[in-house]
C-alpha cells in the first residue's frame, strides 16, 4: 500500500467512513508500520481535540468559579470560532470537579479576583462585639470570604461554613476561615458541629491539629500556649504539634495540649465551657439558601454514553457512592444511566467522601447521604433519580447497600424502579424495595406488601429485589432478600414476596427510571447512607455490583 | 493507601486522591483519543473510557507517583479494550485485531500527555489558519456539519472538501507539535 492510499484510508476514516472495507485496508496499512501508526494517532487526536465539547452543565458553587477562572485563564487562547466550545480538559474538570470540591479544600484559590469565594455566612449572634477593621458591624446573612480574619471582642457569633459545618465563637477569640473546610482559631474558645456533610473539617489551632470524623466539638486557646480540646458527639482524630500518629478522641474525652509539647494530657471533658454550635437544622437551611446550584432543576443533560449492555453482561446498571462527589455530578462513573446525572436536591443529599484519621487506622465517610424530609420546607420531598440508558427487560434483579440512621418505626425509605421519574411521583405500585414500619418491604402496589425482617439503626444492610412475571398467576411478582448469601451461584429463597394486581403481561410497562425516596414522617437528621445500588439479569451479578464495587 | 503513608500526614489520603483525580481528569482527552484509536468502528468508545476510569479509581493505591500517570493509565486503557474486544470477536468482525491494537497502544503510550497544553496551542494554532481551512474546520467541527454537507453548502466536490480538511489537520498536528516543542526550549 502506497502512503497515498494510506493517507486516503485514513482521511475517509476522518471524514466518517468506518465501513469494514476502509478500516480493513487502514490496518493493514498500520500492521507493523511505526510512521502510519504515528500519522494515524496524530489524526485521530487532533479529531478529538477538534471535536471538544464543552456542553456541560454548570457546577456547584466551587465549579462554576472554576469555570469562570479557566475562561479567564484561557482567554487569549480562543479563537472566535471556538468560543464557548473547546477544549475536551475543561469538560474533563468540570466531570470530576465535584470530586475536587468536597476533596480540596483549598479549590477556590484560583477563583480569587474572579468571583467571591465565600466560605462562611453569620446565621446568628448574641451581644456580639466585633473588632473589625474598618468598623463594619456584621449582621445575620454577612458572608465572609476565605482568608477572613474574625475577631470577636465579646459576646457569641455563630457561622454557618459553605462545607456546612458550624461554628460557633465565644469571645474574646479570633480565628481565620481558610477554607470553608478549615479554621484557624488563633486565641478564645470555638465550638463546632460538622453533620455528615462536613466529615473531614478542620479546626487548627497554634498547637494541633483537629479533623472532624463526623461530630460535636470544642477547642480553646488561651494565652499561655494551652489548647483543651473537648468531643461531645462522634470522634474527631487529633494531632499535636509534631506529634506524628495522631490519636483519636471519642464522645467525652478530652485533651490538653501545652505549647512545645509532643501529645496531650488527659483533662475533664465539659461540655458547660462552650456555647452550642449552629443546629443542623439551620445548617441546612443555609445551604438550601445558598444552594450550590446543584439541584435537579439547574440541572441539564451531560453528554451522552449510550451504554448498552453487552448480550453476555449481567449487570444492567450500576452506581458505587464511595468515590466522592464527582460520582454524583457526572456520568462519569455510573454505569448504565442515560444522559442526564442523578437529580437530587444537594441540600439533602450529598455523597461524603472517605476522611482518614492521623492514624489512618479509622475512616469516615465515603457514601451517598440521602437525609429525611425536610419539615419546614414540605414540599422538598426529598427525592433522588437517574433514568437508565436501556428500558428494563421483563425480568431482572435490584439491590441496594446501605445504612439507615435515625431509624423509627415512622421511617420509611424505596428504592424504586418505575417508567418516568417525575418529581411529583409516589411511586407507590411499582417495584420497590426499603424500610416502611421498621421492617423490610417489598411491593408491587401499595396494597400487596411483601415484609422481612427487622432492620437495626444504624448498621448496614444489603437489600435484593426480584422483579418477574408468574406465568401461573398472569400476575407481576416481586421477591425480597435481606442480606443474601449466594452459595456456590444458587439463588437463595427469597424472604418474602409478593404479587402485583392482574395484568395481561403485554401491559408491563418499560422501567427506566431508578431512584430513592424518603418518607413523609422522615427526620431531617435522619440519614440514608447508600453505598451503592445496582438493577442486573440475575441475583449474584446484582449483590456483586454493590458489594464487591467497592 | 497504606496506614504508613496516612501516619506521615493524615491529610496525605486525600491530598493523594486529590492529586490522582486532577491526573485522571488531565488523562481524559489523551485516555479518549487512544479508546478511539484502537475503537475506530465502536459506538461505545464512551463506556470503555468510563470503565477505565473506575479501574483508574480503584487501583489508585496501585499507582507509583514516582512514575508518570499516562504510560500507566494507557496501559490499563488498553487492557480493557482487549478485553471489550475479545468479547466483539467472538460476536463480530472488528476492524483491528489484538497485534495491531497492541502496537497503537505501544506507541500511544509513549505519546506527548500533557494535552492541555497542546489544546492551548491548538488554539493558536487554529488563528494561523489559512482562511479557507479554517472556515472549513468550523463547520465541520464547530458546527458539525458532514463533509458532504459541506460540499454542498461551499459548491465543492466532496473530495475537495475532504482533503482541504485532511491538510488542515496535518497543517494543526504539525503547528501543535512545534508549538509545544517550543514551549520546552
Amino acid at each position: 500500500m502506497s502512503d497515498e492510499e494510506f493517507d486516503s484510508l485514513l482521511r475517509g476514516v476522518l471524514d466518517g467512513d468506518r465501513s469494514e472495507q476502509t478500516l480493513r485496508f487502514l490496518g493493514e496499512g498500520m500492521k507493523g508500520d511505526a510512521d502510519r501508526i504515528a500519522s494515524y494517532l496524530d489524526m485521530v487526536e487532533m479529531d478529538e481535540m477538534l471535536s471538544c465539547d464543552l456542553n456541560l452543565p454548570g457546577k456547584g458553587r466551587v465549579a462554576r468559579d472554576r469555570v469562570i477562572d479557566f475562561s479567564r485563564n484561557k482567554k487569549s487562547r480562543r479563537s472566535s470560532m471556538f468560543t464557548g466550545a473547546g477544549l475536551m480538559l475543561a469538560a474533563c474538570m468540570i466531570l470530576l470537579l465535584g470530586v475536587l470540591a468536597v476533596m480540596n479544600p483549598d479549590d477556590g484559590k484560583e477563583a480569587e479576583g474572579v468571583a467571591k469565594d465565600i466560605v462562611a455566612v453569620l446565621i446568628d449572634s448574641e451581644d456580639c462585639i466585633w473588632q473589625a477593621n474598618d468598623g463594619e458591624v456584621y449582621s445575620f446573612g454577612r458572608p465572609f470570604e476565605r482568608g477572613a480574619a474574625l475577631w470577636v471582642k465579646s459576646g457569641i457569633a455563630r457561622l454557618a461554613m459553605n462545607g456546612n459545618a458550624g461554628l460557633a465563637l465565644e469571645g474574646p477569640a479570633s480565628v481565620e476561615l481558610v477554607s470553608e473546610q478549615e479554621v484557624r482559631v488563633l486565641h478564645g474558645k470555638v465550638s463546632a458541629y460538622a453533620p455528615e456533610e462536613a466529615i473531614g473539617f478542620k479546626l487548627i489551632t497554634p498547637e494541633i491539629e483537629i479533623v472532624d470524623l463526623g461530630t460535636r466539638f470544642a477547642t480553646s486557646v488561651d494565652g499561655q500556649g494551652h489548647t483543651d480540646v473537648h468531643v461531645f458527639e462522634g470522634e474527631i482524630s487529633v494531632r499535636g504539634k509534631g506529634e506524628k500518629g495522631g490519636e483519636l478522641l471519642v464522645e467525652g474525652q478530652a485533651r490538653r495540649f501545652v505549647a512545645n509539647a509532643v501529645a496531650g494530657s488527659k483533662i475533664k471533658n465539659d461540655p458547660s465551657l462552650f456555647v452550642e454550635p449552629p443546629a443542623l437544622e439551620q445548617l441546612l437551611a443555609i445551604a438550601g439558601k445558598n444552594d450550590l446550584g446543584l439541584s435537579s432543576g439547574n440541572l441539564k443533560p451531560k453528554a451522552s454514553f449510550d451504554y448498552k449492555p453487552a448480550s453476555g453482561e449481567e449487570k444492567i446498571a450500576w452506581q458505587d457512592f464511595t468515590l466522592g462527589q464527582g460520582v454524583l455530578d457526572g456520568t462519569l462513573w455510573g454505569i448504565g444511566f442515560g444522559k442526564n446525572p442523578w437529580m437530587i436536591d444537594h441540600a439533602f443529599t450529598r455523597v461524603i467522601p472517605t476522611v482518614t484519621s492521623h492514624s489512618g487506622k479509622e475512616k469516615a465517610g465515603g457514601y451517598l447521604l440521602v437525609r429525611g424530609r425536610a419539615k419546614a420546607e414540605p414540599s422538598v420531598a426529598n427525592r433522588v433519580r437517574r433514568q437508565l440508558a436501556v428500558g428494563l427487560p421483563d425480568d431482572y434483579y435490584f439491590a441496594i447497600r446501605a445504612r439507615y440512621r435515625g431509624l423509627d418505626d415512622k421511617d420509611f425509605f424505596a428504592l424504586w424502579i418505575d417508567v418516568h421519574g417525575r418529581e411529583d411521583a409516589t411511586h407507590t405500585n411499582v417495584p420497590t424495595i426499603g424500610i416502611r414500619e421498621g421492617r423490610y418491604f417489598a411491593r408491587l402496589h401499595r396494597e400487596h406488601v411483601a415484609i422481612a425482617g427487622r432492620p437495626v439503626d444504624g448498621e448496614e444492610f444489603v437489600l435484593a429485589g426480584h422483579y418477574g412475571w408468574d406465568e401461573k398467576l398472569g400476575k407481576a411478582r416481586i421477591a425480597l432478600w435481606v442480606n443474601p448469601v449466594v452459595d456456590g451461584g444458587n439463588e437463595p429463597e427469597p424472604d418474602a414476596s409478593s404479587v402485583g394486581p392482574a395484568r395481561a403481561k403485554g401491559e408491563v410497562p418499560e422501567f427506566r427510571y431508578v431512584g430513592l425516596r424518603m418518607g413523609l414522617y422522615t427526620e431531617v437528621s435522619d440519614e440514608l447512607l447508600v453505598y451503592g445500588l445496582s438493577i442486573a439479569k440475575t441475583l449474584p451479578a446484582a449483590l456483586e455490583a454493590v458489594v464487591n464495587e467497592k | 493507601m497504606s496506614g504508613s503513608k496516612s501516619e506521615e500526614n493524615f491529610s496525605l489520603e486525600r491530598d493523594g486522591n486529590e492529586h490522582y483525580v486532577v491526573l485522571v481528569t488531565e488523562a481524559q482527552l489523551g485516555l479518549r483519543a487512544l479508546i478511539r484509536s484502537l475503537l475506530p468502528r465502536e459506538a461505545d468508545v464512551n463506556d470503555v473510557l468510563q470503565e477505565t476510569n473506575m479501574v483508574l479509581w480503584r487501583k489508585r493505591g496501585e499507582f507509583d507517583q514516582a512514575k508518570r500517570f499516562m504510560p500507566w493509565a494507557c496501559g490499563i486503557a488498553a487492557n480493557l479494550v482487549k478485553v471489550h474486544l475479545r468479547k466483539q470477536y467472538k460476536q463480530q468482525w472488528v476492524p483491528f485485531d489484538e497485534e495491531l491494537v497492541s502496537q497503537i497502544a505501544a506507541q500511544a503510550q509513549l505519546r506527548s500527555e500533557n494535552f492541555d497544553e497542546r489544546l492551548e496551542v491548538l488554539n493558536e494554532c487554529i488563528k494561523k489558519l489559512p482562511e479557507g481551512q479554517r472556515r472549513l474546520v468550523d463547520l465541520r467541527y464547530s458546527e458539525g456539519a458532514s463533509v458532504t454537507a459541506i460540499a454542498n453548502l461551499v459548491g465543492r466536490t466532496v473530495d475537495a472538501i475532504s482533503m482541504t480538511l485532511y491538510r488542515a489537520r496535518q497543517g494543526l498536528a504539525k503547528c501543535v507539535q512545534q508549538g509545544v516543542e517550543g514551549n520546552h526550549e
